[in-house]
């Protein structure tokens, strides 16, 4: 019966008369020299309709954002004023990076604008919700760059898009279409934080700071820099300085200027100094995974990093870093629980390198990096 | 802030028409091809192709149609706080609250009366089922 069906099969296709075998032929001549002349239209096409796709998404995540930071303040200010037009305007702040044609003294330039937007935004926060506390102005001053950060995707995206389609630049629409994945991964990791952002949840930058919570738990803190507490811990016959961001609003504080001013403070009689921060996991790493390296473990624009390098190499004082590794998805949404039970494992690390690289009476740094949103000192 | 919710969307009734149309009148040709082979021996294998791609065509579009909304990645994870006893062992989880932070004070122990705080609060991850 199966032999039957096959040969059946087989007298179907093949007696097809020279007419049909013809147009056939032509058919596919006709396709081959349209797909030599018009192919990259073609993929163009196809890949613009993708773009199109995820922009469409980009547009509805970043007006969502924009919706929840008006209305979040809306409840903050109880009503009192409207705040949507200071929030758009908010939006669309452009931040101009120091010249670097002449790199000396950049790194004061650049804390100077950091502190100037940072206390341009924080200005705004209050006039909208003169009532707010210090935590709620730092979560919504948080929750504001978030949304401002989903913003400027959105734009950045829909200017290649627009670009791509008006020069109809195969290369343009390539490396756009490449980077899309990631860029949608990381508009999906702002809209999470602005969540987080929104009801005061730790986030996975916190881990730092959490580490540093533990230590200091129930011991007297004072304000080193601003916005940076710092606790006299004993650990294992030494002393440690403990020191993180000041919480439990979301602030990173300024660890850079505190660890400076300890170590000018003591003289350089620091044994070790212990930086805490989560990195990057690469892919195929578990999240919450912990490893140890040397040098300064401070992200960002690196001013801080600049200022501990200086004064660590000034006072030949040896630098640890213990990392906590995560997901960019990870980074500024809610802490996920391998994250958060990393901690015990970062403790123990601690205790270790102290016990191993420094003698009893030492004085010794260890400082939390990161965002300290939802936690507390 | 914005609800989970697992709904599907609900596709238009439009396309439910169309997409019946295509399956009842696929069914219909397979079983004609079926009935002619009882019949007359012969497999009309054009009919038999075209009736099958348009089924799991129609197949295929019916559970594109199922997928679940577009998630933005504003919905709200479920976050949990745990809170410990300073004094004793006693430990317990709940959902969190708003203005719950880390090392918050709350309520007295209910074993020892002792001082409780907020020991941790973290984010419950969904685990995606790995097919084997």
């Amino acid at each position: 019966m199966f032999n039957q069906l096959i040969s059946d099969a087989m007298q179907t296709f093949a007696s097809q008369d020279n007419t049909i075998g013809l147009i056939v032929q032509i058919l596919w001549l006709a396709f081959f020299v349209l797909y030599m002349l018009y192919g990259q239209k073609l993929q163009v096409k196809i890949m613009l309709k993708e773009i199109e796709g995820s922009l469409f998404k980009l547009k509805l995540i970043r007006d969502r954002g924009r919706e929840i930071a008006i209305s979040t303040i809306k409840k903050m200010s109880k009503g009192n004023t409207d705040p949507t037009e200071r929030v758009d305007r908010i939006l669309e702040h452009v931040y101009i990076p120091p010249v670097d044609l002449d790199p000396s003294g950049i790194m004061k330039r650049l804390e100077h604008l950091i502190d100037v937007r940072d206390f341009r935004l924080k200005d705004e926060v209050k006039l909208m919700v003169p009532d707010a506390d210090e935590t709620q102005i730092n979560n919504l001053s948080n929750m504001l760059e978030a949304a401002l950060a989903l913003n400027q995707i959105y734009k950045i995206v829909r200017h290649f898009y627009l670009m791509g389609k008006k020069t109809s630049s195969f290369y343009i629409i390539l490396q756009l279409q490449m980077l899309l994945p990631q860029i949608m991964k990381e508009s999906q990791a702002f809209a999470s934080a602005l969540t987080a952002f929104t009801a005061g949840q730790p986030i996975g930058d916190g881990i730092g700071p959490l580490v540093a919570a533990r230590l200091m738990h129930g011991r007297k803190e004072y304000e080193i820099a601003k916005d940076t507490v710092i606790s006299e811990v004993p650990i294992e016959g030494r002393t440690a300085y403990v020191l993180k961001a000041k919480g439990p609003g979301g602030n990173i504080g300024k660890p850079g200027e505190a660890i400076r001013q300890l170590l000018e403070e003591k003289e350089g009689r620091v044994r070790r100094i212990i930086v805490i921060d989560a990195a990057q996991k690469l892919e195929g790493e578990k999240p919450g995974e912990v490893v140890e390296g040397t040098g300064v473990a401070i992200g960002g624009p690196g001013v801080d990093k600049y200022k501990v390098e200086e004064v660590a190499t000034k006072y030949k004082v040896p630098i640890n870093a213990i990392l906590i590794k995560e997901g960019i998805e990870d980074v500024v949404s809610a802490m996920r629980k391998e994250i958060a039970n990393s901690v015990e494992e970062v403790i123990k690390r601690i205790n270790r390198i102290i016990r191993e690289t420094t003698k009893e009476g030492d004085q010794i740094i260890i400082a939390g990096i990161g965002n300290t949103i939802g936690i507390a000192q | 802030m914005e609800k989970r919710s697992g709904k599907i969307r609900k596709p238009p009734f439009f396309f439910i028409a169309i997409i019946t149309v295509l399956i009842i009148l696929s069914l219909i040709t397979m079983i004609q091809v079926f009935k002619t082979y009882i019949d007359t021996g012969y497999t009309d294998f054009l009919a038999l192709t075209l009736s099958a791609s348009a089924l799991s065509l129609s197949i295929y579009m019916a559970l594109q149609a199922r997928q679940e909304p577009l998630k933005l990645g504003f919905e709200p994870p479920k976050v949990s706080t745990l809170i410990r006893c300073s004094k004793c062992d006693y430990e317990t989880i709940r959902e969190f609250k708003e203005g719950d932070y880390v090392l918050k004070e709350t309520e007295s122990c209910p074993k020892c009366k002792g001082p409780t705080f907020i020991y941790m609060i973290f984010r419950e991850t969904e685990e995606k089922k790995k097919k084997t």
